[in-house]
């Protein structure tokens, strides 16, 4: 008898506990609990997601890494892994590093580490552009102090830290010539296998320093096409998909964010027939920067009236030169979509002049060669003026200096080379933009390069989704706060 | 000893294929850093050392020797953008597109069958054949517009089907669809000619007055049939494993055909390299499997020359409305060449057909119908010529003898972009380039088909007749081998014109062939694409005038017998 009631008891126990756990089991998949954002990305890793090459803003974007110092949407610089930092003398910084901070791994966030990142990065092979010539040296000056000197004092080396490529991973994931970012990172979410074709989990890092993220996991998957992007986003496969071009943007909520990034008529100075000013100025008088925002870009993008946003409109008087059948070679590139529409309302206006226009409409791969052989008269280019250091006198030395490394306009004027100095040697952050500012007036006033929009990028997100960042430097987007319901 | 021959020959090409960029003199220290690296300036230091990391300074002929050394031990090396070993990369990237060319191959042979059952029944019955009006059709759909559509409907508005990705086979589906749906019907193009000569053979009179069944006497007819198509299918498979890459872009498919051309864009010679090789391999086993199912379908009766095949027939009625797609081409063309096909108007874009605009205008305001007008004729003269250049070199090869037709299983596969960038290194860009790109890799399904026409007139009881009495070589050929081939080749090579036609316009990027503000309508219809759902009528058209361009082309083909 008390066996049977034995058995019976055990018997009902294993069936509670059988229902109970199941029960369990469910209640556990439909509860409010965070939850999993899915997020479609263009471009995939090509090296492995290497912090050195572009996979390093794919680090930062997804939080899977940080770096020391963060720019803000003024192109400041504020503390991130680094708490604060004072320039000891013209070429040394001292860097103090938030405590608390843990790798995904487990080990702590120590000067030695962040030292030993930087010095691999400055040691790369091509050195990473945001400290290439620098001449950077890191060392630990303490358990949390990081001393950093250049060989040429360097008045933005807090900005230059600030690129996606410097990010300070952990010091396991630097394995020789490789860097494997894999639970090596200090972000909200961690990478423990990369798979470019399936697609990768992100997990949740509950040790994040800046309390623990919103979401259980991100699922991040790469589609290279645009328009195949925003319909994975209709068809609720992701949550968010970056990159959605203007022709999907029908049926899909999106988050629109103003980037430091023109597209321009660049003309060559250095060859007939854009070595006459009044060609130039003919060129500038042919476009219309309001009807190319409006039109091509659908209201997406703005005006431009400088090569840095926010440029005052300068009043010129209207020369009214026009072309005498002037052969030129207008090319762009076509991996942005909508340029290859730009260069033809632009080749439309310049015929309009006068100018007998062939177009060449290559990618970007495919043109850049002819492009730095100076074979074109006329290019219809996207460049960002912000990308590593957010610097604008940077930006200008680099494209319309005499030495500039990538002066494709081919101007070399000594007036301007003594501004954009001048602009170089200003420290304090809004005194430097002022004073490019005053540089830029020079080079739009030789109209070598004629400005037409600002580029925005659109974010296309499901309802649900709140707190994605909309950094204009595009290292941002999901953070320890972004959610989705 | 043949084995071997092959197989230095299959290496030889990759090796060339992957190299001629280097010898042109362009740097792939750039393209390698570009790849890695999008908006970096490319200054000296960086260049060289991309060049120092790489082993580039060893200059092509030491690299191309150091490769064929690894090659023959089974190394392929590693990729020049991300370090890694590049079997990493191919293996999963092979296996997807194998799984998606089995779908794909059974969607063509469905396609097939359901366009040739109708006709190849009425056959039976005894009534004429129809035509391949509606094969032609299908034939002419550009593959990516067949993509995004499906993609559009079955993803997007009904949510039946994932729209991008590889996870399952249920992402296997559209992508398949998308590809097999032309391949099927070009071969029922195949299979329609096949059918109907095997119809009309003597021997089929001689057994229905035995009294055979129809059901064994239809069997056999489909297998003497099934012995030109199959050739054909392991060709038309082998093509969707390598060239898939519009496809795959389409659906976010990881397959060869994107990486293999990611990665000749990059300059990724070791990548390439082993694309290449890999999908030459596919190429030549596709086409071995499909002479030995040849060979076993037809039996001994093939060495035995004892086939007994129609003899060449008078040309077959072609009513005058089949001339119709023709008539409408040319009725546009005179309505729309007044008209200016390139003043932008961003004030009047994408709008709807009207009484303005006839067929509406484009994401830049310019008129549709002027556009459409004003490139048919560079269009359609082009790909006719290529078409053309295409037939004769096919007939050449697939006539004079068997060795060409291993070099026509080879090349087969290979993506028109690779092949297209090796061109352009050695012949500099322009359209001869194109052209010639384009040729070099459309020649082969043409002369696979004429090759197994060939072979089986070759073995005809009438040519042995015909020997016997004392008929020249040259007889045989100009009065039995030729007609019999050339009209089924000619209607196999001009379905496909259509699809020339796109691959010519889609080198544009390349530097080679169109560039806009050209209308040609494969820059048409790739201009149109991102706007195919809110403005569906910007590639309606173009895609309309490319599939009358195509019907056309058959019917004309047949009529030339």
């Amino acid at each position: 008898m008390i066996e049977r009631l034995t058995m019976l008891l055990r018997r009902t126990l294993l069936a509670a506990a059988v229902l109970s756990l199941t029960a369990g089991c469910f209640a556990g998949s439909q509860a409010e609990g965070p939850a999993r954002l899915r997020v479609a990305l263009p471009f995939a890793p090509v090296q492995s997601l290497s912090p050195l090459g572009d996979d390093g803003v794919t680090l930062t974007r997804l939080g899977i890494a940080e770096t020391l110092v963060r720019l803000d949407q003024d192109g400041k610089p504020q503390p991130q892994l680094a708490e604060s930092w004072t320039r000891k003398s013209p070429t040394t910084w001292s860097f103090r590093l938030r405590s608390g901070v843990k790798f995904h791994d487990g080990t702590a966030l120590t000067a030695a580490a962040a030292a030993d990142a930087l010095s691999r990065a400055a040691a790369a092979s091509p050195v990473p552009r945001a400290i290439k010539g620098v001449g950077v040296t890191a060392k630990a000056a303490g358990d949390l102090d990081l001393e950093v000197s250049t060989t040429a004092p360097d008045p933005t080396l807090p900005q230059r830290l600030s690129a996606a490529n410097l990010v300070v991973l952990a010091p396991a994931a630097y394995q020789g010539e490789r860097v494997n970012p894999a639970k090596a990172g200090t972000g909200p979410f961690v990478l423990t296998d990369l798979n470019v074709a399936a697609g990768t989990a992100l997990s949740r890092f509950d040790g994040y320093w800046d309390g623990v993220p919103a979401l259980a996991g991100v699922d991040v998957r790469f589609v290279p096409d645009g328009n195949t992007r925003s319909a994975a986003l209709r068809a609720g496969e992701v949550d968010v998909a970056t990159t959605v071009p203007i022709s999907a943007l029908a049926n899909v909520t999106t988050e629109e964010v103003p980037l430091p990034r023109t597209v321009s008529v660049l003309l060559n100075t250095a060859k007939p027939p854009f070595a006459d000013p009044r060609l130039r100025a003919a060129v500038r008088e042919a476009v219309d920067p309001a009807a190319l925002a409006k039109g091509v870009y659908e209201g997406h993008a703005d005006a431009a009236t400088g090569v840095f946003r926010g440029t005052a409109a300068r009043q010129v008087t209207p020369t009214g030169a026009t072309a005498g059948s002037q052969k030129i070679a207008l090319a762009t590139w076509s991996d942005r979509p909508e340029l290859p529409g730009v260069v033809t309302a632009v080749a439309e206006s310049l015929r309009a002049k006068g100018f007998e226009v062939e177009q060449v409409v290559r990618k970007y791969s495919q043109l850049e060669p002819d492009l730095l052989a100076g074979n074109f008269d006329a290019v219809v280019f996207s460049r960002s003026y912000a990308m590593d250091s957010g610097d604008l006198a940077g930006n200008l030395s680099l494209d319309f200096s005499c030495s500039g490394g990538f002066n494709l306009v081919k101007l070399c004027d000594p007036a301007l080379d003594a501004a954009i100095g001048q602009a170089l040697a200003v420290e304090d952050v809004s005194a430097r933009q002022e004073a490019s500012m005053r540089a830029q007036d020079i080079v739009l006033a030789s109209d070598a390069v004629v400005p037409l929009v600002h580029e925005r990028t659109i974010i296309g997100r499901s309802a649900g989704v709140s707190g994605l960042s909309t950094d204009p430097y595009e290292r941002l987007l999901i953070t320890a706060k972004t959610r989705v319901s | 000893m043949r084995l071997l021959g092959r197989l230095c020959a299959l290496l030889g090409l990759t090796a060339v294929i992957g190299l001629l960029p280097l010898m042109s003199g362009r740097d792939p220290a750039l393209a390698v850093l570009r790849a890695r690296s999008a908006d970096r300036e490319p200054d000296a230091e960086a260049i060289a050392s991309v060049r120092r990391e790489l082993g580039l300074d060893a200059g092509p002929f030491e690299l191309l020797g150091r490769w064929f050394w690894r090659a023959v031990h089974g190394d392929l090396g590693a990729s020049w953008v991300s370090g890694e070993p590049v079997t990493g990369q191919l293996g999963p990237a092979i296996a997807v597109s194998l799984t998606l060319t089995a779908l794909a191959a059974l969607v063509a042979v469905l396609v097939m069958t359901l366009l040739v059952t109708r006709p190849f029944v009425r056959g039976l019955r005894g009534s004429s054949a129809g035509r391949a009006g509606f094969a032609a059709v299908l034939a002419a759909l550009p593959e990516f517009l067949i993509g995004s559509v499906l993609l559009l409907v079955f993803a997007v508005r009904l949510g039946w089907l994932p729209t991008s990705g590889w996870r399952d086979l249920s992402y296997a589906v559209l992508p398949a669809i998308a590809l097999g749906t032309p391949a099927g019907a070009i071969l029922a193009v195949v299979a329609g000619d096949a059918l109907r000569d095997a119809l009309a053979a003597p021997w089929r009179r001689s057994w229905t007055g035995a009294g055979f069944r129809v059901r064994t006497i239809a069997l056999a007819v489909v297998r003497r049939a099934g012995s030109v198509v199959t050739g054909q299918l392991g060709i038309v498979v082998a093509g969707m494993f390598g060239s898939a890459a519009t496809v795959e872009v389409v659906f976010g498919v990881p397959g060869l055909g994107r990486l293999a051309v990611d990665a000749a864009l990059a300059q990724d010679v070791p990548v390439v390299q082993a694309c290449v090789l890999v999908i030459l391999l596919v190429g030549a086993a596709a086409g071995a499997l499909g002479a030995m199912a040849q060979r076993l379908l037809l039996g001994p009766a093939l060495t035995d020359g004892a086939l007994e095949s129609s003899a060449p027939r008078e040309i077959t009625s072609g009513r005058l409305s089949l001339l119709l797609p023709l008539v409408a081409v040319v009725a546009v063309v005179l309505w729309g060449i007044w008209r200016d096909p390139f003043t932008v108007d961003l004030a009047a874009r994408l709008l709807p057909p009207s009484g303005a605009h006839p067929m509406g205008t484009d994401a830049l305001g310019r008129d549709l119908l002027a556009r459409v007008a004003h490139g048919a004729l560079h269009t359609a003269a082009l790909a006719a010529g290529v078409t053309a250049l295409v037939v004769v070199i096919a007939l050449l090869v697939g006539i004079a003898g068997r060795r060409g037709s291993g070099a026509a299983d080879l090349v087969n596969a290979l993506p028109t972009v690779v092949v297209a960038l090796a061109v352009a290194a050695t012949a500099g860009p322009g359209w001869t380039s194109a052209v010639v790109a384009v040729a070099a890799v459309a020649w082969a399904p043409p002369a696979a088909h004429a090759r197994s026409l060939a072979l089986e007139q070759r073995g005809s009881a009438h040519l042995t007749a015909a020997r016997a009495l004392g008929a020249s070589t040259r007889h045989i050929m100009f009065r039995h081998v030729l007609p019999a081939v050339v009209p089924p080749v000619l209607r196999n090579a001009f379905v496909r014109l259509p699809a020339i036609a796109l691959a010519l316009a889609s080198l544009g990027y390349l530097g080679l062939g169109a560039q806009p503000p050209e209308p040609e309508w494969g820059v048409l219809l790739a201009e149109g694409m991102p706007n195919v759902e809110r403005a569906p009528w910007v590639v309606a058209f173009p895609a309309a005038a490319l599939v009358l361009l195509g019907v056309g082309a058959v019917v004309a083909a047949a009529r030339m017998r």
